[in-house]
């Protein structure tokens, strides 16, 4: 009798599958770049868990991080990398495969 | 849940409108027609894009900026905002040389009731702009802002009031609305300390 084999069950990014790190990597691939101060608003996490999550995801090359100064303000642009891009829509691709596999 | 991309990226553009200092532009823009209206210089309009356009990114910058952040949007976002503007700016300049034309032949008109109307094409043109700017920031608010345009005018004109003064008045209305937003933004979002890595 041949055993069936089990069915192979994707991988799923855990840097991604943080709801807050996902949350954030949605909005950052909806728009080109933005600000610490509109991630803050959008997003709804507090300060430092929006430093946290961004600093991780930056460590991971998923954003660019750009400082530079607005008169004497300084400013925190973050923008999603080809990296961060294509990190996403793996994610996607796997998660749905797992949600498919899943019974009803 | 958020039913797809797009529809998150049209709700962070209408949240980047919201804070009521379009609308005041928009207002005051109205007002400045209006006035122009008033004085027998119709042409006079040109000066409210001319005088609003270039104070709007600084003031943006200096007020909004530091409480609701930056966020620069993709680039099919920036194509369709720049083709809707140049349509805007077109449709707006050929819509009030057939105004003007259209109120300075005011007398020629056969109907009374026609002749009378006449003086609700300023705020008439004013609507369809406001409808394109409704389209450009993805706003309903400014839907409404062209029916209070709309009501004014035909309002207004079938009173016998002057274009200018159906102009004033629905601009009063509209800066109301664009003072209160405005103050509830400022109030609700006060100037967020920079946080640094």
């Amino acid at each position: 009798m041949s055993e069936r084999a089990a069915p192979e069950i994707p991988a799923v990014d855990e840097l991604l599958h943080e709801p807050a790190r996902l949350k954030l990597l949605a909005i950052l691939s909806v728009v080109k770049r933005t600000d610490f101060t509109y991630l803050l608003r959008i997003s709804g996490l507090s300060k430092g868990n929006l430093s946290v999550q961004m600093s991780r995801l930056s460590d991971a090359e998923l954003v660019v991080i750009d400082k530079s100064f607005q008169g004497n303000r300084p400013r925190t642009m973050y923008q999603l990398t080809q990296a961060g891009r294509q990190a996403l829509r793996a994610y996607k691709k796997n998660m749905l495969a797992i949600l498919e596999a899943l019974p009803d | 849940m958020i039913e797809n991309m797009a529809a998150l990226e049209k709700r962070i553009y209408r949240s980047y409108w919201e804070d009521g200092l379009l609308d005041l532009f928009a207002a005051i823009g109205v007002l400045i027609v209006g006035v122009s209206w008033a004085f027998d210089f119709p042409v006079g309009g040109v000066l409210a894009p001319a005088l609003l356009i270039p104070i709007w990114r600084p003031v943006r910058d200096k007020l909004i900026e530091p409480r609701l952040g930056r966020v620069e949007f993709g680039d099919s976002r920036e194509h369709r905002s720049r083709a809707l503007l140049r349509t805007s700016v077109y449709a707006g300049a050929g819509l009030l040389v057939l105004v003007v034309v259209a109120y300075l032949g005011r007398d020629g008109v056969g109907t009374l009731a026609v002749a009378d109307l006449v003086a609700a094409l300023p705020a008439l043109l004013l609507a369809v702009m406001a409808v394109l700017a409704s389209v450009l920031v993805a706003s309903p608010r400014f839907v409404i802002y062209a029916g209070v345009l709309v009501l004014a005018g035909i309002a207004g004109a079938l009173q016998g009031l002057e274009p200018g003064r159906i102009l004033l008045e629905a601009g009063a209305f509209i800066f109301c609305v664009a003072v209160v937003l405005l103050a509830r933004f400022l109030r609700a979002n006060p100037v967020q300390e920079a946080v640094r890595r």
